[in-house]
């Protein structure tokens, strides 16, 4: 397997401008601060995380929806930060977006036809009999093509989405949240689409959410985000069976899992208090606010080390990388 | 299960569109007793919010129209009761939390005055003693610094903060029931451990009985004693939740925990969706609306409404012409 | 997707399954039904919307009887709307002069109808004006940003800050009197607010997923302007320009009243407002007929750009 992708020290700020006259920045919502993985071709790679903590700024900057302050991102070998206008072009055949919301992701005033043939009339390529191939594809039928976005369900709307996706015959496809918005019932049939072409068009996936239970199903490996970084990284089994993060531990404990008994049985890792705020997030480690640990189990000489210096994402013997000086694997499923 | 708290018997709401008649709540019937926890789970539009509305007093009439239906607070009837009765119970003895506090919450009033007037509004009690409660309150649902926080407007609040303020507005009578609906959907699943973790608390304390509306089958099985499974405005299944979790008797619960994504196992397969999506309530199809998506559908369900009936037990009921065929089914929830 | 492999998604409508089939994992899991979705245009449910509301519907019925007017004015119109007859003048509304004459005996229907013409035409023209301008600029500032957005937006502040008709009169006192002064002056003293509207229309929906999809599939700047941002952002703005022209009407019509409008002898609202008002109080039918047009007119189009806002509005379907 060889990177499709490789991002390294991506870094996005976004200035906060004050004064009405003379502009000036006052500060940084520093949403993405320095995060580096790879996407090997054909796999599934998860970002998970709370809201607010840079997923979707690190998806579009990867598709370069938006300028990154700083750090590369290589695609197929090819840094693709610097690429100039007419080259970007020609890299969006290669990499295509899946939006969360199927409400507000399709132009309302365009058919389903107009949708599907837009990415063939922007690259000047024949379109014809290419839509109704797309909707069978995506499990619609060729008659839906004359009807509005306002005509369908979440759920055909985000099929909608996933062909307007797959037109160009991408290599990557980033999934922002794409079930999140799905009813319980329909997100199943959504999952099983993506998995389906994955598999029979050797598709990549960064895949987006915030939904353990999904990210478990569908991701070959995981990537904790916290506050702009990443805190931990795994084989997907690895990090849900041995994370060794105190936040990654505690977000696996928040989520409930559909089984009674195992619910009662289970305990629950509570953090306290809400996520700081990526203008001033905390010195040292970004968690030690809330850090169960650091609150409950460390000595003061330790917590001083979590306040002084920041955790470098390195394997602690854990057997894979995580952003904890004091890492230390638990079993929680 | 103990004498009924609050029982809701035979409910229709309709309303009365241009697109036609939309069937939200119709024909439901669930109860609750002190201290308990009943959840109400299904898909979006299959009438849930309306329901618990209903009990608040909260529908709009019209577009609504209540066709058939008692809602007993301890036996008395709100739907009949006079404005003064209701008024008493809605609001005092019947809280409501929803999933935007926003929307709940004024913007231009300061959080600690806002709690203090629901309190004045059903207690004799002066300006400054109800001002100190609500401030004890804030202290008691987790918010820091509550004198200082009291005085602030709620945009000031994180939504996970907002939440707490709300239900400290929801507990400030202490009400004998909360109706929660989705009080988690909008927040992180951290801050949703909070809130959960904080609402058992308070249920321990006060013996309040809690009806959680959710989408999340996961949040019911850690945190009700029974579950009601609704499908397009109708009660599918209502039993305790090992029953309708280990012992599904309507295909339509058994394809939910089918097509579940699991967190706490090894990647199975492939999921197993239910087919179809959810009928408009406009338009439900005749007999069991869940038979386009079925797979154990015949004749008699195109044809017939089944009854909802007692399986196995007489506290497990579930509206199914079927049920019995699913007996034979290992239910996925159990691991 | 050149060549390559169709999946086998099957092709699938309303679904059925066999029943007694062993449990949920059919073959169909890709299976969309369209259950219960009844095909709607979009024209078609802005129209049911806009016909169920029934001021505007009046409305509606106010600006066609007003169109046809201004487009038949010489068949409806009893006389010939300038000619004098200094031996019946001031004599009040008969079978004759349904409105009366004026003090030249020019009969004041004739010119009430005539008058309909130069109110529509200077309406709308002035409006069509000011919507080229206003949207041209409108999609610059709010689609380009930055240094064009600042400065476009601070002339639209000025342009603003003048009152219409006295920025109207400014223009007129440079360039003469006539149709064609008035049809600018107007116009180029309402485009500030449609540009406006545009800007901050096209703010949010350039931020919009679909828009962002469009970014991500190579599209132009122009191709999203065009295709994507303006069809999305044009409702507000068009609502806004149909209640326009009836300002657009009244400060016409005020125009005139101060004499700068169009030339005296123009059978024109504002004109016979302005010279019936010398006889308040005892020839009230000279300027009360004319107020009439004027107010009809208006409230013509505020109800039908009231009407099209609420049925444009798709939260109020
Ligand atoms: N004011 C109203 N007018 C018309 N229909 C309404 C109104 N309020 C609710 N409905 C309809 O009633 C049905 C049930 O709505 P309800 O809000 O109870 O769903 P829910 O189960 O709470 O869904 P969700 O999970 O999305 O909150 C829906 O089809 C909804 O569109
Ligand atoms: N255009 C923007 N301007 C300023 N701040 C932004 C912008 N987009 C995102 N942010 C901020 O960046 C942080 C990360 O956002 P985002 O990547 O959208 O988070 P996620 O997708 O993980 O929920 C948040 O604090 C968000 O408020
Ligand atoms: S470095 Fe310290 S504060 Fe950070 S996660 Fe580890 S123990 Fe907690
Ligand atoms: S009644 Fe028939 S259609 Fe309805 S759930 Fe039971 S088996 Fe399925
Ligand atoms: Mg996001
Ligand atoms: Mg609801």
């Amino acid at each position: 397997m060889t990177a499709l992708v490789e991002v390294e020290n991506l870094v996005k700020h976004y200035p906060i401008r004050s004064g009405i006259v003379f502009r000036h920045d006052v500060g940084a919502v520093r949403a993405v601060d320095g995060i580096s993985f790879d996407l090997e071709q054909g796999e599934t790679f998860a970002l998970v995380g709370e809201s607010g903590c840079g997923k979707s700024t690190t998806a579009r900057a990867v598709l370069r929806l938006i300028e990154p302050t700083s750090g590369s991102i290589r695609f197929e070998g090819e840094d693709i930060t610097t690429a100039g206008a007419s080259r970007l072009r020609a890299l969006r055949r290669e990499m295509q977006m899946i939006f969360q919301d199927p409400f507000a992701s399709l132009n309302p005033r365009m058919t389903v036809r107009g949708i599907l043939r837009e990415p063939f009339t922007i690259h000047g390529l024949d379109a014809d009999g290419k839509v109704e191939a797309l909707l069978n594809m995506v499990g619609l039928l060729p008659e839906h093509a004359g009807r509005y976005p306002h005509e369908f369900s979440g759920g055909q709307r985000q099929r909608v989405g996933i062909a307007r996706a797959l037109a160009l015959n991408p290599k990557l496809i980033v999934c922002d949240e794409p079930v999140s918005a799905l009813d319980v019932s329909i997100r199943a049939q959504v999952i099983n689409l993506l998995e389906d072409l994955q598999a029979q068009l050797k598709l990549t996936y960064l895949f987006i959410a915030h939904d353990l239970s999904v990210v478990r199903h569908i991701a070959d490996r995981v990537a904790v985000m916290y506050l702009g970084t990443i805190v931990e990284t795994a084989p997907t089994d690895d990090l849900f069976e041995r994370p060794s993060h105190p936040y990654t531990q505690a977000l696996i404990s928040a989520v409930p899992v559909p089984d009674p008994n195992r619910e009662r049985a289970r305990r629950r890792i509570l953090v306290s208090g809400d996520v700081p705020s990526p203008v001033n997030p905390p010195s040292g480690c970004r968690f030690r606010t809330r850090c169960p640990k650091f609150a409950n189990e460390l000595t003061e000489a330790q917590q001083q080390r979590c306040i002084d210096e920041p955790p470098a994402l390195v394997d602690r013997g854990e057997g894979h990388p995580s952003a904890c000086h004091y890492a230390e694997a638990r079993e929680l499923v | 299960m103990t004498e009924p708290l609050l029982s809701i018997e035979d409910l229709r709401v309709h309303f009365h569109t241009d697109a036609g008649v939309v069937k939200a709540v119709d024909g439901v019937s669930w109860s609750i007793g002190p201290g308990e926890t009943l959840g109400i789970v299904g898909e979006s539009g299959s009438g849930k919010s309306v329901s618990a509305l209903a009990v608040m007093g909260l529908v709009e009439v019209p577009p609504a129209r209540y066709e058939s239906g008692r809602i007993l607070f301890k036996g008395r009837d709100l739907l009949t009761a006079d404005d003064k009765e209701r008024r008493a119970i809605r609001g005092k003895e019947i809280s409501m939390i929803f999933q935007d506090p926003l929307t709940a919450l004024n913007p231009v009033f300061r959080v600690g005055h806002q709690i203090a007037e629901v309190i004045q509004a059903h207690e004799k009690m002066g300006r400054i003693a109800a001002r100190a409660k609500a401030v004890d309150l804030l202290g008691e649902v987790g918010i820091p610094n509550p004198r200082q926080r009291a005085r602030e407007y709620p945009h000031q609040f994180s939504g996970g903060m907002r939440q707490r303020a709300m239900i400290a507005m929801a507990l400030a009578l202490d009400p004998l029931v909360l109706l929660a609906d989705e009080p988690t959907t909008a927040l992180d699943v951290t801050v949703q451990a909070q809130i959960m973790d904080l609402l058992i608390r308070l249920q321990a304390d006060r013996g309040t009985a809690i009806v959680l509306i959710t989408h999340d089958l996961g949040l019911v099985a850690g945190h009700a004693d029974r579950v009601l499974v609704m499908y397009a405005g109708k009660v599918a299944e209502l039993g305790t939740i090992d029953d309708v979790y280990y012992r599904p008797r309507h295909p339509y619960t058994l394809g939910l925990l089918k097509s579940l994504a699991r967190m706490d196992q090894r990647r199975s397969d492939r999921l197993q969706p239910i087919v179809g999506q959810p009928p408009s309530l406009i338009r439900v199809p005749p007999g069991c609306p869940f038979n386009p998506r079925c797979p154990f559908a015949t004749d008699i369900c195109r044809q017939e409404m089944p009854p909802l009936e007692p399986k196995d037990g007489p506290d497990h009921l579930a509206a199914c012409h079927h049920s019995d065929q699913l007996a034979l089914q290992q239910s996925p929830a159990a691991s | 997707m050149t060549d390559q492999a169709v999946p086998a998604a099957p092709p699938v409508g309303e679904v059925t399954l066999e029943a007694g089939a062993s449990g949920f994992g059919g073959a169909e899991t890709q299976a969309a039904a369209v259950g219960g979705i009844t095909r709607q245009t979009q024209f078609g449910n802005v129209r049911r919307r806009f016909l169920r509301n029934k001021l505007a519907v009046v409305g509606l019925v106010m600006l066609t009887i007003v169109f046809v007017t201004a487009v038949f004015a010489p068949i409806i119109a009893t006389h010939p709307p300038r000619a004098q007859d200094l031996n019946i003048t001031l004599q009040g509304p008969s079978a004759q002069h349904w409105f009366g004459t004026d003090e030249l005996g020019r009969d004041v229907f004739s010119r009430v109808v005539h008058g309909t013409r130069i109110a529509v035409t200077v309406g709308l023209a002035s409006i069509f004006l000011a919507l080229v301008i206003g949207v041209v600029l409108g999609s610059v500032s709010g689609y380009l940003g930055r240094a064009w957005d600042a400065l476009i937006m601070r002339i639209a502040d000025v342009f603003f800050a003048f009152p219409l008709i006295i920025g109207a009169i400014m223009i007129i006192l440079v360039v003469g009197r006539g149709v064609a002064p008035v049809i600018i002056a107007l116009g180029l003293f309402s485009w500030a607010t449609i540009a406006r509207l545009l800007r901050s229309s096209i703010l949010s929906i350039r931020e919009s997923e679909y828009v962002e999809a469009a970014r991500s599939l190579g599209a132009s700047k122009w191709r999203i302007v065009t295709r994507h941002v303006l069809p999305n952002s044009m409702a507000p703005v068009l609502v806004y320009a149909m209640v326009s022209v009836a300002a657009a009407i009244v400060a016409q019509a005020s125009l005139s009243y101060l004499g700068v409008g169009v030339p005296p002898d123009v059978p024109d609202w504002g004109n016979m407002i302005s010279s019936g008002q010398k006889f308040f109080g005892f020839k009230d039918y000279l300027w009360f007929f004319p107020s009439m047009a004027v107010v009809f007119t208006v409230l013509g189009f505020v109800f039908v750009g009231d009407g099209l806002r609420d049925a444009l509005d798709p939260r109020l379907r």
